[in-house]
């Protein structure tokens, strides 16, 4: 079950994480120590909440939870301030991206709701499809590494108990 | 199921998901679908920053993850292949001590500090070698964690 000493590090290490991942110099510096690094301090804050507890014991579900609670939470705020940074500035993610793969990949045929879907942000600056797909990416991706990251932390925490 | 099957399985199953999870970096090769390009150009994106400059290039292709991350994921494939078959390497990995392990990250450490900090520019060998070495960390830790829990079950 979800408890309240599980939330709040999820809450503080997948805000951060949404934090850091729109900050271009940092992305570029920490590459792909982000989200297991996340993993590892929500772990850890939980592991100081609970540490002192009657009958507590790490268990690999505990971070389990918080790595996939992480997921959520960053998922979350990063479509949250993705979305709005789009609103205030003047690029274009979808078009950005057709470049890019038209680049590399010149005879690929480009659906016409990818078009669509560019044209809509130039014109209202936001489009609910791509949130979603921000929402979600970011979802399993953060999930999946902040899940390896509280699962090292456990391990190292084991390590250094015995 | 028998305790040491499951174990086994389990060795294997990450095995093949860090080989499916590699080989997809190479997507811009073998690709022709506009979704899923994309898609798999925006999950990579969200781990790696995917600088061009950076990347290892196949056929005059980019992979999708950087030369650094090439190496820590090339690594943990083939350190957790040769663990994944040969089940006396597990134990002995396990019985060393974590804070020599640590030291692995050492080398990675300096070059991002000199890369980043120092802005002296290494080349994308040595990046990946440095990655390579890095991903020993996480190969003891998860080996550490299902050796585990054989023992709990």
């Amino acid at each position: 079950m979800i408890k309240k000493e599980k939330f709040l590090p999820a809450l503080v290490s997948g805000f951060s994480l949404a934090v850091i991942s729109i900050v271009p110099i940092i992305q570029v510096a920490t590459c792909c120590l982000f989200a297991p690094l996340a993993g590892m301090i929500g772990f850890n804050m939980y592991y100081l909440q609970v540490k002192n507890r009657e009958g507590f014991k790490l268990k690999n579900s505990d971070g389990f939870h918080i790595g996939i609670l992480i997921g959520i939470i960053s998922g979350f705020f990063e479509s949250i301030f993705q979305t709005l940074l789009i609103m205030v500035s003047k690029e274009n993610p979808v078009y950005d991206s057709i470049i890019l793969i038209q680049k590399y990949l010149p005879d690929m045929y480009i659906p016409e709701t990818i078009w669509n879907i560019s044209k809509e942000i130039d014109e209202k600056r936001f489009s609910l499809i791509l949130t979603t797909t921000i929402f979600f990416n970011v979802f399993i991706v953060n999930s999946i590494f902040a899940t390896i990251g509280s699962m090292l932390s456990i391990s190292s925490l084991r390590k250094k108990l015995s | 199921m028998k305790k040491s099957t499951k174990i086994n399985l389990i060795y294997l199953l990450i095995t093949i998901s860090s080989f499916i999870f590699l080989s997809l970096t190479f997507s811009f090769v073998f690709i022709k679908d506009f979704y899923m390009i994309s898609f798999l150009k925006n999950f990579y994106g969200q781990i790696c920053h995917q600088i061009e400059k950076r990347s290892f290039f196949v056929f005059s292709k980019p992979m999708l993850i950087c030369s650094r991350c090439s190496g820590i994921f090339g690594g943990f494939l083939t350190l957790f292949l040769f663990v994944t078959f040969f089940s006396s390497l597990r134990k002995w990995l396990d019985k060393l001590n974590y804070k020599i392990i640590l030291l692995f990250s050492l080398p990675l450490l300096i070059d991002w500090i000199l890369n980043f900090i120092f802005k002296v520019e290494s080349t994308n060998f040595v990046r990946f070698l440095t990655g390579f070495l890095f991903s020993i960390i996480p190969v003891y830790f998860i080996n550490n964690l299902i050796l585990q829990q054989e023992r709990d079950d």
